[in-house]
Parts: C-alpha cells; structure tokens; sequence
C-alpha cells in the first residue's frame, strides 16, 4: 500500500525528470557526434560550465531580479484590474455580450510590435516594459475570471440564497471559492504572457534583466551562456508557477 | 530545315547561360541603404549574369541576424556585416571568411540636435544626453570615440534603437541629441528642423577603420570558389558602376522614397567612395582593442592572430 502510495505521488515527478534526462542525454550525443554546430547549439555539458562565468562576469542574478520583478508587477497590475473587470462582464451581462469578443480579439493582437511606440511615449525604461507586459497580461486574467464566474452551477448560487446570504457573503462563500481554479489559471497564464512580455521586450529595446542579458550574449556568439541565461528565463516561470499554487491553496485551502 | 536548324541553334545558345548560371544567396541589412545596395544595383544592371550568377537576396535587420544567416550556411555571403561581430564568430570558430571590406569609417553616420537647442557640436552635449543605435554597433563605438576626442566626459550615452525612433526621442525632447545614417534625415536639416552636431567620420580613428565587411560561409566558399571569385568581380563592377553612373542615385532616391537631389547630396556630401573600397582594409588592431573591450573575444589579440579570417578571393 506505502508502495502504491509512494509510486502515486513519485511516479510523475520521476517521468518528468526522466524525460528531461534523456532529451539532455540525446542533445549531448548529437552535440559530441558534431552533428549540429557546437557554435550554435553547445551540449548541454558546456551550457552547465558557463553558470559560474554568468553568475561572476555577467551579474545573472541583479539581471534575474529585475526580470522577476518586471513580470509580477506587470503580472500582478492584470490580476488587479484584470479580476474586477472579468467579474464585471460576468455580473452585467449586455456588458459580457458586449465587450467580451473585444477583450479575446486584443488578447491576440501582437502587441509586441507596438514597442516603438511605447519607447516613444514612455521612454527606454522599465515603465515601457511592464506597461506592455500588463496590456498582454490582462486579457487572459479577465477571460478567465469571467469564464470561472459563469461556470458555477447555479445550484450552488440558489442554496446560498436559501440560506438568506447577502451578495457580499454570497460572492465571498460561494462565487470566489468555486471559480478560484478557473481564475488561478488566468493567473498564470497571465504570469507567462507577462514573462515572455518581459523577456521579449528586454531583448528587443536592449534594457534592463535576462532579455537583455542573452541579446548580448548572443552578439557576442557567448552561446553556452546564452542557453544558460536562457535557462534562468525557465526557472523564473518555475517560481511563478510555484507562487501561483501557494497563492490558490491559500485562497481555496483544501 | 535552314530555319529549323538556325532556330535549334538559338534555342541551344540561348539555353546555355541560365543552364550556367549559379543561384547565390545573398543577406543583406539596412535595405535601400547606398553601400549595402551595390549588389542589389548590380543585379539590375546585370553585371551578376554576366558572371553566370543568380542572386537570392533575403533583407536582414543586420548584426547577430545577418551573421547568422552566413554561419549557420542559410546564405552564402552576408554583404555589409559588422567587423566587430564577425572577429567576434571567428575567434569562436564560426565557418566565416571575409572576402573584402565593405565600409571603411562610417561615412554615413552622423549626430544631430534639434534645431534651437543650442547644441551645435559634440562639445555641447556636455551633460546632456545623446541616442545611438544599439550597444556595440557602429553608431556606439563611434560616438564614444567622437565624446572621448572632445573632452565630454558627463555625455549620457543612450541605446535609442533605429533611426525613426530615435529621431522621435529627439524631437519630443526625450533625448537632446541622437543619430541617423545618411539619407534619413536630410530633407530636415535642409528644411532646418535639425542640425548636424558631428559625423562619425570626423575621428581619424574611426575614418581609418574598416567597420563593415563582406563575408562568405566557409562551406559554400570550398565547394564553390569559383562562383564566390565572380560574385566578387560583380560585386567590385557594381561599386565602381554606382559611382559614375547617375542612375544608381535614382536608384536610391526610388528605393528610400527621397528626390534625385537629395539623393545626390547625400552621395556628394557624405558617402565618399574612397569608403567604400572593397580592397581598402585597416584599422584591424583597433577593431581587434573595441572587441576586447565590449568582451567580444576573450583575450587581448594582434593583427596577426586573425589573419586566417581573411581570404581575399578576388582583387582587380
């Protein structure tokens, strides 16, 4: 039974990490092999070699820090305007019927390709990086509140009212808990626009955290520390991912 | 049967060139500029099928882009790269050779203010602050050159992107100085609205440099010598043509929207051809001392360290 137990909870983890093993085994034999260009794509052996250079030469982690930063406060900014707006069009529904297209049709626009306009308007900083990263950020926060909001069974709403609860007990005990897997996924699907927001526009306008980071590296043709740089980018989506589970077990315990 | 005979004998001729003719593909940045368009004007006057060549020309937004298009063999020959970058790829043993110069000194590049600031050289920009392009590229390395030779110390030397952005940074008062290759730009400062504060090529320094080269992918070069030694033929009939035939400044005001005089000026005024010599190339050291110090190479290197990147195919 511990076994079964064990297997259960283990078992994925141990997949995962399996078939992240063999694809940097595979990599490494190809890279050995010469069979692509050690310039272009180094084995991973070398990428794990460059850590130590990127922390000491290259200031990794003040740069991991700034990108981290830039995407939760432009994450974080969607979450804020985005939740009340989704749960808008979800209460008013000529509201829903009317702006809901609008918000999944600008949630498709490229809007990266507006950044010579924001460096016009808001100048080469940080300002320009999160104010896009936001805009991109916020429509999936606000579809996805709204798509929570109008998947609740209206048995749950009409038990609530039986029991005499107000709007305000009835939204705080019945509406929020029962659409909170639904809203945390728009939360992070609007941590991961915002991050590769981020990334994008660092690298693109040559400023601030790991965007920037590899776009130098890659001109300098630095490619093992490039994938390595390029690898933090990953790991600061682990932490978000990470922070998003913590954020609905504490919201929805249980 | 004469007829049958005199027209078998036509189509036979006349099947001859495009059974010889090679496709070479071509990268090429900056589109519609003056020196990277030699190949682009030669196509057109058909001095490149002449030698026998096809060109397949794909437009890059150059450095790291055209680069890679040459390294990773997706193109033959990358027109008018980066010295910096490829001294850069080479010492990392990326399979490129340079096949002649393309730019010697930035001719093009130029500073501005606007007009009624009071900033009417390098010298006034004293605390103020000015845009380049992007870190590393000609514009940067030219500037600080140009700040360091004028005693300006307290300079904010900005990364302002390409030329229209920074042109707008400038004219909004974000920034009080910025950059811009010839011919963007002149039609403002004829009208007035800017004023030229310097020119990258006022530096002997940077005058003397050979910052843009013409490379080859190192594959297509051993497995096809040949089409690479009359690409270059072309090519240096092609520069020599765009110099001493008007219709190549109509090709440039047509490319870049601009009038034939214009056009001429900006040919006159700042696009000499003495820089743009393909078998003029110096100033290798300091392109060699700016790689170091922007960690472009690892260690401190001599002339004769990357004389192996040279393999000057074809000289007239």
């Amino acid at each position: 039974m511990d076994g079964a137990r064990a297997s259960a909870r283990f078992g994925p983890l141990l997949a995962g990490l399996t078939a992240v093993a063999v694809c940097l085994g595979a990599w490494q034999a190809i890279a050995a092999l010469g069979l692509v260009s050690n310039l272009i794509a180094p084995p991973p052996s070398a990428i794990a070699a460059s850590f130590p250079a990127l922390i000491a030469e290259e200031g990794l982690f003040p740069r991991f820090a700034q990108t981290f930063a830039e995407a939760f406060i432009a994450a974080g900014l969607a979450v804020v305007v985005g939740t009340p707006f989704g749960w808008w069009l979800h209460a008013k529904r000529w509201a829903g019927r009317a702006y809901e297209s609008w918000v999944a049709t600008f949630a498709a626009a490229p809007l990266v390709l507006l950044y010579p306009l924001f460096l016009v308007i808001l100048g080469r900083n940080a300002g320009t990086i999160i104010a896009m990263s936001f805009l991109t950020a916020m429509p999936a926060v606000v579809l996805k509140t709204k798509e929570g909001l109008d998947g609740i069974r209206p048995v749950l709403v009409n038990v609530g009212r039986s029991f005499g609860l107000g709007e305000s007990q009835l939204f705080w005990k019945i509406l929020l808990p029962a659409s909170v897997p639904t809203i945390c996924n728009g939360v992070r699907l609007g941590l991961i626009y915002a991050l590769i927001s981020v990334v994008g526009i660092e690298f693109l306008i040559n400023f601030g955290g790991l965007g920037e980071l590899i776009d130098d590296l890659a001109q300098r043709w630095e490619t093992a520390m490039m994938y390595g740089a390029i690898s933090f980018v990953v790991l600061t989506s682990m932490c978000f991912f990470y922070l998003t589970e913590k954020l609905e077990r504490w919201i929805r315990p249980g | 049967m004469r007829k049958l005979v005199a027209c078998s004998i036509a189509i036979i001729l006349g099947a001859v060139p495009l059974a010889r003719a090679e496709t070479l593909k071509l990268a090429i940045p900056q589109k519609g500029a003056w020196d990277t368009s030699f190949s682009v004007y030669g196509d057109r006057q058909g001095f490149f099928k002449e030698q026998g060549l096809e060109l397949e020309i794909t437009y890059t937004e150059g450095g790291a882009t055209t680069e890679t298009a040459v390294i990773s063999g997706s193109v033959d020959v990358a027109v008018a790269t980066g010295t910096l970058g490829i001294v850069s790829a080479y010492t990392k043993s990326a399979p490129v050779r340079i096949i002649s110069a393309e730019s010697t000194g930035a001719a093009d590049l130029y500073y501005y203010a606007k007009a009624g600031t009071g900033i009417k050289s390098i010298k006034d920009l004293k605390g103020k602050s000015i845009g380049f392009s992007a870190p590393g590229s000609s514009s940067n390395l030219a500037l600080l050159t140009l700040l360091h030779e004028n005693g300006v110390t307290d300079a904010k030397v900005v990364p302002a992107g390409a030329a229209p952005g920074t042109y707008t940074q400038v004219m909004s008062g974000q920034l009080d100085a910025g950059w811009a290759p010839v011919p963007f730009g002149l039609q403002d400062i004829k009208d007035g609205k800017i004023v030229v504060i310097g020119q990258a090529n006022d530096s002997p320094d940077v005058r003397n440099e050979t910052i843009r080269v013409n490379v080859v992918n190192l594959d297509s070069l051993k497995k096809n010598r040949d089409a690479i030694v009359r690409f270059m033929k072309a090519y240096y009939k092609s520069y020599q043509w765009a110099y001493s035939d008007p219709k190549a400044i109509d090709y440039l005001a047509t490319d870049n929207n601009i009038s034939h005089d214009l056009a001429a000026s900006a040919v006159k005024d700042f696009l000499k051809k003495e820089a743009n010599d393909p078998y003029r190339i110096s100033g290798i050291q300091r392109v060699l001392d700016e790689a170091l110090a922007a960690k472009r190479i690892p260690t401190a290197m001599k002339e004769d360290d990357v004389k192996g990147m040279f393999d000057i195919v074809w000289k007239p």
